[in-house]
């Protein structure tokens, strides 16, 4: 198809096996010496609406249109003549086959491939003769003179230079400029610019290239390819253009054995998407070793026709390990679109992502976290006098260039920061002694008014939106004693937690911005809760999202030490049959909202009445007086 | 709690200290993955999963530097850390008894604890996936520290350690 639109009619070898990455079209390759093929047609759209399309093209750049208006007012056309090209297999249409001809120079010599597309335009067009002069502007010269040799049609026309000024660039070039203009034909001629698509199949069959007798040896040989790339990279100013112009490329047919002469392609795309690297001779995985997490971005891959296939059965299963982002392979879907966007955040790391590691004891640790973050939205002061006493500690940093959430839900704006910066306590931004100083609060008073200044928030429930907290803990020793009794200090509990809050607005009381929060905390024993703060530090940052929070695998993993989850946890005997530990889950929840009791009093409660919930309503109305204070979440005021 | 020295003081070794381990520590990580083990406490076994050193890596426990840092050499890709926030507490001011501790003792006789939120790349240079970490350490001081001083100072204790973006 692209042949036909092109009128190129030198179509290389088609791609064998099954579905290219490409279109399944070979590769032009190059200027033919033999006469030999097929004739060419008029292509689906009609000359003149193809020459619209391409001066539409070229008008929409702007780039373009200040080159030719400098060089117009250098002055002068160049005369090129053309030949060769009326014995050819258009010669039968109307006008000799002149206005394919020159519908195909424009497009041949045309540079698509770089930051600076350059759509060549045929200002003046006459036959003499047998020759065809045509007038173009002298930075377009160039091109067309590179076509010198170039098959059309089952001829090979001749372009030579007749008059005009001559540009100054055209002069002396030296061998390196020679080189480099050939790969940049070469690049240009197997690029497609529509699908994006770079076509380095067969290059060994390149006519070109065998004319510059580039595999002939083996040190041009392994030249070659990088030297191509280097090209490529200077056709572009920027890797991210680079990287949007080509997203496929094909090496298919190029006898490869390893990576070693194609390893720079990794470099100069790093961003491709669609590879195909079929009917060439890997023969074991360890040959595509070294593009393992490379191209992250690599959705389609096809390795068909490679001794590979019969050495290595399973193969596959490795190779969608080292792209993550791999949809298919060989055609065959290796990822849904589900899966990838499941694990859009997780690379397949040495550190999976597990569920939280959570040490508990006697639910100490669990009771802690529940009752923190609903009194850090409630009451803070009250929550100052129920965990902080003179010698706690607290102080929080700002992260303003944490990464944020990959799905982008939540904007940064310019002095977002403001509240908190006051007494950001970042020690990398914040150098001064005095204010590392000050901006570390001790005792109950200091950090209740600390946490005044803070905006209002609003955590999201533990128990409905679990998903969005991730809360670890461990026992750590060495905790300072209060009472003394223990020099060397005592067993605390340190607790790790990341998750989320929104800012709430302060007459509307409505959720504004959120944002992403991690806080450590070590708890001694003592104090009115039975555990005090001895130190508490807040990272805030901007809102990352929950999905790191994911674990990979939900199955079992070994594991040194027993573990709990933040979920209540009902004993087995005291649940009712039939009763899902889900439902007995929301109803805890649903009862600790209602009453405002603890987890362990709503979920005593609702095992006394066994797990009828307007029965632990009415339980909770009938005792109430008689309960302690610990028995309620927010703290007793 | 007699101690010899001041508020500020406590603040002053608290927070260099946690500067210069930060910085050295995610030097290490990302180019002298040999030495990762020298930044941890020596193993002691206890039951109950409460042996020291405590490292938990994406919710994965190591329960000794050693399998930790060979983690690191054998499996890791290449990764560079930039480190965007750090802070730091006393933990205990005093981890020995202080009466009558010349002052040099003192400052070597507490523990801290440090929080840090950054960015780590996994991999490739610029193009690999960019993560967000959250990481914490309880630090002690080295107490089998020569007399010349060599080692570390500051040695971790208990890690935790999340991708938390």
């Amino acid at each position: 198809m692209k042949a036909d639109r092109d009128g190129d009619l030198t179509m290389g070898l088609p791609v064998k096996g099954r579905a290219g990455v490409g279109k399944g079209t070979g590769p032009p390759t190059g200027p033919r010496k033999d006469g030999a093929s097929k004739p060419t047609r008029g292509g689906i759209l009609g000359a003149t609406a193809q020459r619209e399309i391409l001066r539409h093209a070229s008008g929409t750049r702007d780039v373009a249109m200040k080159e030719e208006r400098v060089s117009g007012a250098k002055g002068g056309l160049v005369e090129l003549k053309v030949s060769g090209w009326n014995k050819s297999k258009a010669s039968g249409d109307a006008d000799g086959g002149v206005s394919s001809l020159i519908k195909w120079l424009e497009k041949k010599a045309s540079s698509r491939l770089g930051s600076r597309v350059r759509m060549v335009k045929i200002k003046k067009s006459q036959v003499e003769g047998t020759d065809l002069i045509v007038k173009v502007a002298p930075d377009d010269a160039l091109g067309l003179l590179r076509m010198n040799g170039f098959g059309w049609a089952g001829t090979n026309v001749s372009v030579q230079r007749l008059g005009g000024p001559v540009q100054a660039s055209s002069g002396a070039s030296s061998e390196a400029e020679k080189t480099k203009g050939m790969l940049r034909g070469v690049l240009e001629r197997r690029y497609d610019l529509d699908t994006k698509f770079l076509n380095l199949s067969g290059l060994a069959q390149d006519e070109e290239l065998k004319n510059q007798h580039i595999f002939d040896s083996k040190s041009t040989a392994s030249k070659f390819f990088p030297a191509m790339m280097r090209v490529l990279e200077l056709s572009f100013d920027n890797p991210e253009e680079r990287n949007a112009a080509v997203t496929s490329v094909s090496l298919a047919n190029n006898d490869l054995t390893d990576l070693a002469a194609v390893t720079t392609l990794s470099q100069t795309l790093p961003k491709l998407q669609n590879l195909d690297l079929s009917n060439n001779k890997f023969g074991k995985l360890e040959h595509l070793h070294s593009w393992r997490r490379r191209f992250t971005h690599l959705q389609h891959l096809i390795l068909t026709g490679n001794p590979l296939e019969q050495n290595e059965p399973n193969y596959q299963k490795d190779i969608i390990s080292w792209f993550p982002n791999l949809r298919q392979l060989n055609g065959i879907q290796a990822r849904t679109e589900e899966d990838i966007a499941k694990k859009t955040r997780t690379v397949d790391l040495p550190f999976p992502i597990r569920s939280a590691h959570f040490k508990d004891e006697s639910g100490i640790a669990e009771q802690f976290v529940r009752t923190f973050f609903a009194g850090f939205d409630a009451d803070r002061a009250a929550l100052a006098s129920h965990y902080y006493d003179n010698l706690s500690e607290f102080s929080y940093a700002v992260n303003t260039q944490a990464l944020r959430d990959p799905n982008g839900t939540e904007r940064s704006e310019p002095g977002e920061w403001e509240g908190y910066l006051k007494n950001s306590r970042n020690l990398k931004r914040i150098q001064q002694l005095p204010a590392r100083q000050s901006r570390k609060f001790r005792g109950t008073k200091a950090v209740a008014d600390a946490m005044a200044m803070l905006p209002i928030t609003k955590h999201p429930d533990l128990a409905s939106e679990a998903r969005k907290w991730m809360v670890e803990a461990k026992m750590v020793p060495g905790v300072p004693d209060h009472t003394g009794a223990s020099p060397d200090g005592v067993d605390g509990f340190l607790i790790t937690v990341h998750g989320e809050f929104s800012e709430l607005d302060t007459t509307t009381g409505q959720p504004k911005k959120r944002r992403s929060f991690d806080r450590v905390f070590v708890l001694g024993p003592g104090g009115v809760a039975g555990v005090r703060i001895v130190s508490d530090m807040l990272t805030l940052r901007g809102y990352g999202g929950a999905q790191a929070f994911e674990p990979e695998t939900v199955d079992a993993w070994t594991e040194p030490a027993p573990t709990t989850t933040l979920a209540p946890e009902p004993a087995a005997p005291g649940l009712p049959a039939g009763l899902q530990i889900a439902e007995a889950e929301q109803m805890v929840a649903q009862l600790m909202q209602q009453t405002g009791m603890t987890l362990s009093y709503a979920k005593d409660c609702l095992d006394q009445v066994g797990w009828n919930f307007v029965g632990a309503v009415e339980a909770f109305g009938r005792v109430r007086s008689n309960l302690p204070a610990d028995a309620f979440v927010a703290p007793a005021a | 709690m007699a101690t010899p020295l001041t508020e500020t003081e406590y603040t002053k070794i608290a927070t260099d200290t946690a500067e210069r381990f930060i910085d050295s520590y995610y030097s290490a990580l990302s180019g002298a993955r040999g030495s990762i083990k020298t930044f941890y406490v020596p193993t002691i076994t206890q039951d109950n999963g409460r042996g020291l050193p405590n490292i938990t890596y994406n919710g994965e426990l190591f329960l000794d530097a050693a399998s930790f840092q060979d983690r690191w050499e054998k499996e890791m890709p290449r990764t560079h850390v930039e480190v965007q926030s750090v802070n730091v507490h006393v933990l205990n001011p005093t981890t020995k008894p202080t009466e009558g501790v010349k002052r040099k003792d003192a400052e070597r006789s507490m523990s801290l604890i440090v929080q840090v939120s950054g960015s780590m790349r996994i991999g490739q240079p610029k193009e690999g996936p960019l993560r967000g970490f959250s990481d914490s350490f309880v630090l002690v001081p080295n107490a089998e520290l020569g007399k010349q001083d060599h080692g570390r100072q500051w040695l971790i204790q208990s890690q935790t350690f999340r991708f938390v973006v």
